[in-house]
């Protein structure tokens, strides 16, 4: 059954979502033509700048203008425009909702809203998107999608998702990106509490995509009635882990949080990626901001 | 009565009750356990670092119980760790007392002794001179209580003091007194030396004659030690085997050297002997010194030896049989006995015949019994020396003489090893001996090829004395003209009172010259400053006592075990 009200974007959000495109800082050359800059000059119609000829080059190009000012040749080069190519890796595991109910499902449901505001700017750009869902269960992969056309497919898509088992982002990455794919924009929204995340994320690297990393935090993961023994239970493998209650041990836990949340984001910066942590709390104009600071998006036109 | 079921049911109930209220931990699902796991890994991390210092804590208390260790720490020996050793200089000058009768040096170390047993700490245990043995102060006060016969020694080896805490060595700081006491333990030496008269005879020796038309002239020195500085009056005395031919009254200051060159070519051939008295003098030991056959001693210088007498201070008392006194004076045996410091010849009395001994008339005590020419039916319940020609009576080890031939023969073959053999030559020395059979409890000391010429026997202790049996005619031997022959009858009555012999000079031995140099304190209880003994008086530590490996390797396994599995290394 779908749940289409996760997505009551209002009309004011999507103006506000249409004046928004994706960045990326490099688009590989080719596909659909896109409002997207290439990071090397080519064909376009808007003109750049210029660089000195060397044998072979188009003699279409010189600016002859310039060499009878110069006396030098010198080749007129253009802007080429792509679109650009984004792969959204949604996490869909059971931490992602671990009890039912709209309350325990708040960060499935919030990194739904993201996936769909993604998907909405970047098809409203004229990008291509592809939605991949990933968790234990087996999900078909959306896409690619291009058009604006396509939201309403994109949306219906992820209102249908549902969520359980494990976390996989490592054989999510392998199956989605086995068929070389072009390069682009991979974005992953996962809560990142799982042991695999970080092996799914390394698995990038080598494919040479941008990558987004949006964790999606619930501050009610870090809160247990720990006023005796308990045993915590996984809600994806089941495991369980005895714990004594200790002073403070929930604010250690906080702590904990933090400090596994800034070493993701270290290595993320490490490695040129964007990271950016989106509170389930927080409101969609404030991941937005987040996103702009940390180069994600953009405002255009 | 209970039947046996009931405890077995009680012990289920209770158990099952125990199980069933046992706490248990409420289960709460989470989204992901990965956070908490990295808490409890944070929290392991720091149980690791804390493991880590705790590892580290050891290893200083390891390296600093090493050094403490190290230093010897006087406040690591408790009470009950290694005893306290006493350990008392068994020299015969020990045995020297104060002619007033005051106490002798030894009673005064036990004295001394005892204070330090009451004084140590509670539950202290002492050892006694080398004996191992751990006594309880009670115990070791009974020991000192009566020092000269609780406190053997063997004068002649230096003590190998067991491990102890720390050694009191108790000494007069005369003569060579050195146990062996392992490096580094503490040594308290506690002088006990009470500073008295004493005149001795400490060097006499014939030497070559200045030209050959005079005899042989001997060289007697004298020296003398009073505590209050007065002069020593001396009456010497020299006399050969016939009568005195010089008497000489000295007044020696103390510590002077009274030196005499004493033409020996009038003596009577035989023994010359040197005798001084002092009165007060508290060590009459050196008191004689003696030559042998001093008129043949040629261009030959001859140094006298002397054995140690141990605790003695009194020669050993030789009683002498033979056929008659007649056929034993002026022979080669007589003549080496009374040459001899160290023996006494107290009777020499005549063999009754062949049943001898007989009752008779008491017989002055005796160490020793010198059969001479003669044996005993029965043997004496007394070191024996048997000195008897190839055609005497069955004796010591061997048996009567067969009906075999006399030969003459060199003795070829000697247990060079015994002790009785030292500094004694006999290979090559041409005997006259007798087919005599050895008895299987004795051994041929020295042999002429198939023919035993000295045999000694060795029985077990608490079985008869030893004895020695000189199988060849001595008076008509080249060994009655050579030293060789007062040191074997000096090495016999050493090994036969079981006395170890040690041949060494006269002045060596005595040990009047220490005493004259040994520098004196004021409390004759204060440890000696000598020279010598300024070494010992440095205050030193054990090296190590088993406790304390034991303890540091305890930690040290603790340590590596504790590294060893948690992968930490210091």
């Amino acid at each position: 059954m779908a749940d289409h009200s996760v997505f009551a974007f209002e009309p004011a959000f999507l103006a506000r979502l249409e004046r928004l495109r994706l960045l990326t800082r490099r688009v590989p050359a080719g596909g659909f033509k896109g409002e997207h800059s290439a990071s090397h000059l080519g064909s376009g119609l808007e003109f750049a700048d210029y660089r000195p000829y060397v044998e072979g080059d188009d003699v279409r190009h010189l600016d002859w203008r310039a060499y009878l000012r110069f006396d030098r040749l010198l080749l007129r080069m253009f802007e080429e425009h792509g679109d650009l190519a984004v792969y959204i890796l949604l996490d869909c595991s059971h931490s992602m909702a671990p009890t039912p109910g709209s309350l325990g499902r708040r960060k499935f449901d919030a990194a739904r809203r993201i996936a769909a505001a993604l998907t909405y700017i970047a098809l409203a750009t004229l990008d291509r998107v592809t939605l991949a869902p990933y968790s234990g269960h087996a999900h078909q992969v959306l896409g690619p999608l291009h058009g604006s056309r396509q939201v309403w497919r994109a949306l219906d898509y992820l209102a249908n998702l549902d969520t359980g088992g494990e976390t996989h982002l490592d054989r999510t990455v392998r199956e989605v990106f086995a068929s070389g794919r072009r390069r682009g924009l991979v974005i992953v929204i996962s809560d990142l509490l799982s042991d695999t995340t970080e092996g799914g994320l390394d698995l990038l690297l080598p494919l040479r995509h941008d990558v987004a990393v949006i964790q999606v935090t619930d501050h009610r993961d870090l809160e247990a009635p720990l006023d005796r023994d308990t045993t915590l239970v996984d809600s994806e493998t089941g495991d369980s882990l005895r714990i004594h209650g200790a002073p403070n041990l929930l604010h250690r836990l906080e702590r904990e949080a933090e400090t596994h949340r800034e070493e993701i984001r270290a290595r993320c910066t490490a490695r040129g990626w964007s990271f950016i942590h989106a509170p389930v709390e927080a409101s969609f104009e404030e991941l937005a901001l987040g996103a702009l600071r940390r180069g994600l998006l953009s405002r255009g036109r | 009565m209970m039947p046996f079921w009931l405890p077995l049911g009680i012990t289920a109930l209770l158990v099952l009750a125990i199980y069933l209220i046992r706490p248990t931990a409420q289960a709460l699902p989470v989204a992901s356990t990965v956070l908490w796991r990295r808490l409890l890994a944070a929290r392991k991390r720091r149980r690791d670092r804390l493991r880590w210092l705790l590892s580290l804590l050891l290893a200083t208390t390891v390296a600093g119980f090493l050094s403490v260790g190290a230093s010897r720490a006087p406040w690591l020996q408790p009470g009950g760790g290694d005893p306290i050793a006493l350990t008392f200089d068994p020299s015969p000058t020990m045995q020297a007392g104060l002619p007033d009768g005051g106490p002798s040096r030894i009673e005064l170390a036990a004295a001394e002794a005892r204070r330090i047993v009451v004084e140590a700490e509670s539950g202290s245990r002492f050892t006694v001179n080398a004996d191992p043995t751990r006594l309880t102060s009670t115990e070791v006060l009974a020991v000192l209580s009566d020092p000269l016969e609780g406190l053997p020694n063997d004068p002649d080896t230096e003590p190998a003091i067991p491990t102890a805490r720390r050694v009191h060595m108790f000494t007069d700081g005369i003569g060579p007194y050195a146990p062996i006491i392992d490096p580094g333990t503490e040594t308290h030496t506690v002088s006990v030396l009470v500073p008295a008269r004493n005149a001795g005879i400490v060097r006499f020796a014939t030497r070559p004659p200045a030209n050959r038309a005079a005899g042989p002239e001997a060289l007697l020195e004298i020296l003398a030690t009073d505590p209050a500085g007065d002069l020593v009056p001396v009456e010497l005395t020299v006399t050969d085997s016939e009568m005195i031919r010089i008497r000489r009254q000295l007044e020696l200051e103390p510590g002077d050297r009274f030196t005499a060159l004493i033409d020996l070519g009038s003596f009577a051939p035989g023994t010359v002997t040197a005798r001084i008295q002092t009165p007060g003098d508290v060590f009459p030991l050196d008191d004689r010194a003696g030559l042998i056959d001093a008129g043949r001693a040629g261009t030959a210088s001859t140094r006298f030896p002397v054995r140690r007498t141990g605790s003695r201070t009194e020669p050993w008392r030789v009683l002498v049989t033979a056929r008659s006194p007649g056929s034993f004076d002026g022979s080669a045996v007589a003549l080496a006995l009374r040459a001899d410091a160290s023996v006494d010849v107290v009777a020499v009395r005549a063999a009754t015949g062949a049943d001898d001994p007989q009752p008779e008339d008491p017989l002055p005590a005796a160490d020793i019994a010198t059969y001479h020419r003669t044996a005993p039916a029965i043997p004496p319940a007394m070191p024996a020396l048997y000195v008897d020609p190839p055609q005497a009576v069955s004796a010591g080890g061997l048996s009567p003489a067969a009906e075999a031939p006399l030969l003459q023969r060199r003795i070829d073959r000697t247990d060079a090893s015994h002790p009785l053999l030292e500094g004694v030559s006999l290979l090559d020395l041409p005997v006259v001996v007798a087919a005599r059979e050895l008895d299987p409890q004795c051994s041929a000391l020295a042999s002429a090829g198939d023919r035993t010429v000295i045999a000694v026997c060795d029985p077990a202790p608490g079985e008869i004395p030893r004895s020695l049996t000189v199988a060849f005619d001595l008076d008509h031997s080249s060994l009655a003209q050579r030293p060789d022959l007062a040191a074997l009858i000096q090495n016999a009555a050493s090994w036969l009172t079981e006395t170890p012999a040690l041949t060494d000079d006269l002045t060596a031995d005595s040990g009047l010259q220490d005493e004259r140099t040994t520098r004196l304190n004021d409390s004759t209880l204060e440890p000696v400053h000598g020279d010598r003994l300024a070494d010992l008086d440095k205050p030193n530590r054990r090296p190590w006592s088993w406790r304390s490996l034991a303890l540091a390797g305890l930690l040290l396994a603790s340590f590596e075990a504790i590294t060893f599995f948690r992968g930490l290394t210091l």
